[in-house]
Parts: structure tokens; C-alpha cells; sequence
């Protein structure tokens, strides 16, 4: 390749440049798009310089954005050897070193949270994300200058996201047996149910990545929205219901809930057996109620609603009938 | 020396070239490597890189001249091999939103390697506003913001990443 063919003058490219940024601030007004075209046609060496800029735009545009971050925001070689040579002493050196991470600079943290039945919990991540851990939870925490990782397992959690410093720690992310998720604001709830993934968007979009989905389609749930999202697709995506967030006060929130539905909610937080029989499953039940103490739901629903409780193995199995 | 464009005169040449300095060069790029497999490609790949310039009779300090080629050449390995390393830890960890075949995941690892190659002379610093805009989709008022920079400060690395990625970006570049 004769590379006097190639060369365009430097002017060109820096022209070409202003005009991609220019672009890329707001939509050209009609007065510049009618200025760039002048300028394009000006000579051939702007043609060309706008033909590069396309080229590049294009195979910027082709890469996944996950993977590009990761690979493009790799710490420099040299700097990674040494954070591997760190990381490797700091593992060497046992959980006693654990608590100086910052001193030590360490690029790369893990953990694994859990709460057990009942159980609720507040935590701060390494980079000052905070989050709260419903009933029957388990996620790990993977943390590097490359992204943020937070895999959760089961159960129910919330993030809010710290304003942290883009050099230091990477992307946010959310990964579900149903995929990843990508919050854009700073805050959200994420619940893994039995074959798929619930979400609330409670600040800012979140973005949703299926782990089957077609052509690895991403999705965005708006900000004040909750979602469903399978292993292919957004199931469905409706406004942020109270129901969804009342945990976080530690409460079940019920309007109109199917006692059956409502004691699968009970039962995420209690320990031991609560069976409703099928004459009274169809009862609707509404009101707030404290997760913190079960044995309080049951007084209160057999005070509100024609039930009794009957109570074997010293309380461990609970049934529900007509009173 | 002048060049010589005689075959027989840059063959013999080369063959001298080699032949005193293989051994040599190979234990010189070995102790910059952790395997002695990737070390005799890159001795192999030091020579031909230097045959194909065919101006092997023009060299006087042979081993300063095969240092120099060579310390690209690891250079450009260590960087080749920590893109793929962390390619590869990142499909790991996420293994079915980023790439569905091989034959994708070969297209997006060459992409990535040359806009890896077009970005690796910045400043780090115009780098981050560079991928944060074009990779993180982020505004310029935003990243300034992030970065607590000014807008007009975030639009000169732009500026200055762009020009430098298309100063770079030969006709055959991405092809």
C-alpha cells in the first residue's frame, strides 16, 4: 500500500473531528447541516477525512459495550503485572489484611453476602455503594478497575450506587440467572424469582441484557418502572408498584393480593411451613405488614379476615382455614 | 553503507545476521518472558520483521539494531496478551450477552485490538473521556461533570483522541 495515497491533510482530519464532536453535542440545526456539507464538499481531502471519521464511528459502534469497556479500560501492562503480583501477596498474606484494602491499593475485591430466613441486612461496598439484603439472600461481590460485579444468587436486594472515580472502578453490573443488568442511575432493586428476574428502576434506566436474547438485544426499563426479564426477553414492565419496595421498610405491602400469593410472600420470611387451605386461598388481602415478625402477620389476618390458624410442631407448621 | 537491492547480497547478509545472533537474541527476549515457546516466535518474528525491510547489509550495530525491533515486538505481545487475557476473563464471567459464535467473538477481538492500538499513545486521562463517551454512551456534560473537568476541557481530549485515531487510520486500517 503506497502510503502517499492515503495521506490527508492534517487540517482535514482536525476539521473532521470538530465536526463529529460538533454533531455528537446536539443534532446539527439546519443552517450547520447545510455548513457541513460545504465543508464536506470543499475539497477532496474533507471528503475523505469525513469518510475515515465514518469508518471509525462504525467499528466503534459494532463492539459490545461491556467487553469494550473492560478490554480498552485495562489497567496499563505494567501496572496490571503489578497489581497481580499485589493482589497475589495480599491472598498470601490471609483475611487479616482484609480491613486495609485501601491502603493497600489492592485492585481487585471479593465477597460473599448472605442473609438467612428473616434476616435483613445493610452493607457498604468497597467503592461505598450501599446495600440492603432481604430475607434469604446470597450474592458475591467481584470488584476491579474493570467493573463492578455483583452476582446475585437469591432472594432480594437494593443498590445505591456511590459516586465513585471512573479510574478506579469500573462499570456497575448486575448479573441474575436471567442475565445482566446495568443500572444508569444509582439506584434499583433487583429480586431473583424462580425462572426470572425482577427489577425496579427507583433512579435513573436500567439496562437489561437477557443471556439468551436475540442478536444480545439490550433492553431499558425507564426510570419509575419495575420489570420481568426471562433468559430471552422483557416479560413485562408496569410502573413501580409500593408492593415492590415495601421491604425495604421492612414490610409486605398487599392490595388486593390472593391469600395464597400472600402467604408465598409470608413465607419467604418465615421459618417452618405455612399451608392455607384451598377454601380460603381466594380471600383478597390488603394492608401493610412488619417482616420482622411472622407470627404477627398470622394474628392479624385471623383478626381481619374469617381465618383460623392452626398451629402443629410447636409452630413450625402453620395451617390456614376457614374460620 | 549504501543499500544494496542485489537478492543475493541482503540473503547472504541476512543469513550472517542470524546466524551470530540467534542464540543471543533468543536468550535476550527469553529473560523478558515467563515461556520459551512464545520467546522462540518472537526471535523468529524479530528476523523476519528485519528481512522483510531488506536493508539487512546496511546494518552496522547488529545486536543494538535486533534489540530495538525486538523490544517492539515483546512490547507488542505483552499488549496483545493482556487485551486477550482480559477478553477472555470478561466472556468468562459474562458468557452469553457479549458474543454468540466464534467467528463474532474473533471480529470483535480484532476490532478491539486495533482501537486498542489507535488509543494506546494517549494520555491516559484523554483515553478515560474518550471511552466513557464512546463506550459508556455518556455525554460531554456528564463526563464532565464525572471527572470534575470542564466542558471545554472534555471536548479537547475528544478532539485530541479523534485526530489521533484518524491520523493513524491508514485506508487498509480495519480491513
Amino acid at each position: 500500500m503506497n502510503k502517499a495515497n492515503t495521506l490527508i491533510a492534517k487540517q482535514s482530519l482536525e476539521e473532521a473531528a470538530d465536526w463529529l464532536i460538533r454533531s455528537q453535542e446536539a443534532p446539527l440545526t439546519n443552517e450547520e447541516k447545510a455548513q457541513f456539507k460545504l465543508w464536506q464538499e470543499a475539497n477532496s481531502d474533507n471528503s475523505k477525512a469525513w469518510l475515515r471519521v465514518q469508518r471509525l464511528m462504525g467499528h466503534v459502534e459494532t463492539l459490545p459495550k461491556g467487553v469494550a469497556a473492560a478490554v480498552l479500560n485495562r489497567p496499563d501492562d505494567e501496572s496490571r503485572r503489578f497489581a497481580i503480583g499485589k493482589l497475589a501477596l495480599l491472598l498470601a498474606a490471609g483475611p487479616t489484611l482484609w480491613g486495609g484494602y485501601k491502603a493497600i491499593e489492592v485492585q481487585q475485591w471479593t465477597a460473599d453476602y448472605r442473609t438467612a430466613k428473616g434476616e435483613f441486612q445493610e452493607i457498604t461496598l468497597p467503592d461505598g455503594s450501599l446495600v440492603k439484603l432481604n430475607t434469604a439472600t446470597a450474592f458475591d461481590m467481584t470488584f476491579n478497575s474493570r467493573s463492578r460485579l455483583l452476582s446475585l444468587r437469591e432472594g432480594e436486594i437494593e443498590i445505591r450506587k456511590a459516586q465513585v472515580d471512573p479510574q478506579q472502578f469500573g462499570p456497575f453490573l448486575i448479573q441474575t440467572q436471567e442475565g445482566t443488568l446495568t443500572p444508569l442511575g444509582n439506584r434499583l432493586t433487583v429480586r431473583q424469582c424462580d425462572g426470572f428476574t425482577q427489577l425496579a428502576a427507583l433512579n435513573g434506566q436500567v439496562q437489561a441484557a437477557p443471556k439468551l436474547a436475540q442478536n444480545n438485544e439490550m433492553m431499558t426499563i425507564k426510570p419509575g418502572h419495575q420489570a420481568q426479564i426471562s433468559n430471552f426477553k422483557l416479560l413485562s414492565s408496569q410502573l413501580i408498584s409500593p408492593t415492590t419496595t415495601a421491604w425495604l421498610n421492612q414490610m409486605i405491602a398487599a392490595h388486593d393480593m390472593p391469600l395464597k400469593q400472600f402467604a408465598e410472600e409470608v413465607s419467604r420470611y418465615r421459618k417452618g411451613y405455612l399451608r392455607i387451605s384451598p377454601d380460603i386461598e381466594n380471600i383478597m388481602v390488603s394492608g401493610a405488614f412488619p417482616t420482622s415478625n411472622t407470627d404477627t402477620i398470622i394474628n392479624m389476618l385471623t383478626h381481619t379476615y374469617p381465618i383460623k390458624a392452626k398451629h402443629h410442631l410447636g409452630g413450625y407448621w402453620v395451617t390456614l382455614e376457614p374460620a | 553503507m549504501p543499500h544494496n537491492a542485489d537478492p543475493r547480497v541482503q540473503q547472504s547478509a541476512m543469513h550472517a545476521l542470524y546466524s551470530d545472533n540467534h542464540h543471543w537474541l533468543y536468550t535476550w527476549i527469553r529473560k523478558r518472558l515467563d515461556n520459551h515457546f512464545d520467546a522462540a516466535d518472537l526471535t523468529q518474528d524479530t528476523f523476519l520483521r528485519i528481512h522483510a525491510r531488506q536493508d539487512v547489509d546496511t546494518i552496522t550495530q547488529p545486536r543494538a539494531y535486533l534489540m530495538t525491533v525486538a523490544k517492539g515486538i515483546v512490547s507488542h505481545f505483552y499488549r496483545r496478551k493482556s487485551l486477550e487475557d482480559t477478553y477472555l476473563e470478561y466472556i468468562a464471567l459474562f458468557p452469553d450477552p457479549v458474543t454468540s459464535s466464534q467467528e463474532q467473538q474473533q471480529i470483535i477481538l480484532q476490532t478491539l485490538e486495533q482501537i486498542d492500538a489507535l488509543l494506546n499513545e494517549l494520555p491516559r486521562h484523554v483515553k478515560t473521556v474518550f471511552l466513557m463517551s464512546q463506550i459508556e454512551g455518556k455525554k460531554y456534560q456528564t463526563i464532565a461533570n464525572e471527572l470534575g473537568m470542564s466542558l471545554i476541557s472534555v471536548k479537547r481530549h475528544m478532539k485530541q483522541a479523534y485526530v489521533q485515531c484518524l491520523t493513524l487510520m491508514e485506508e487498509d486500517f480495519f480491513e
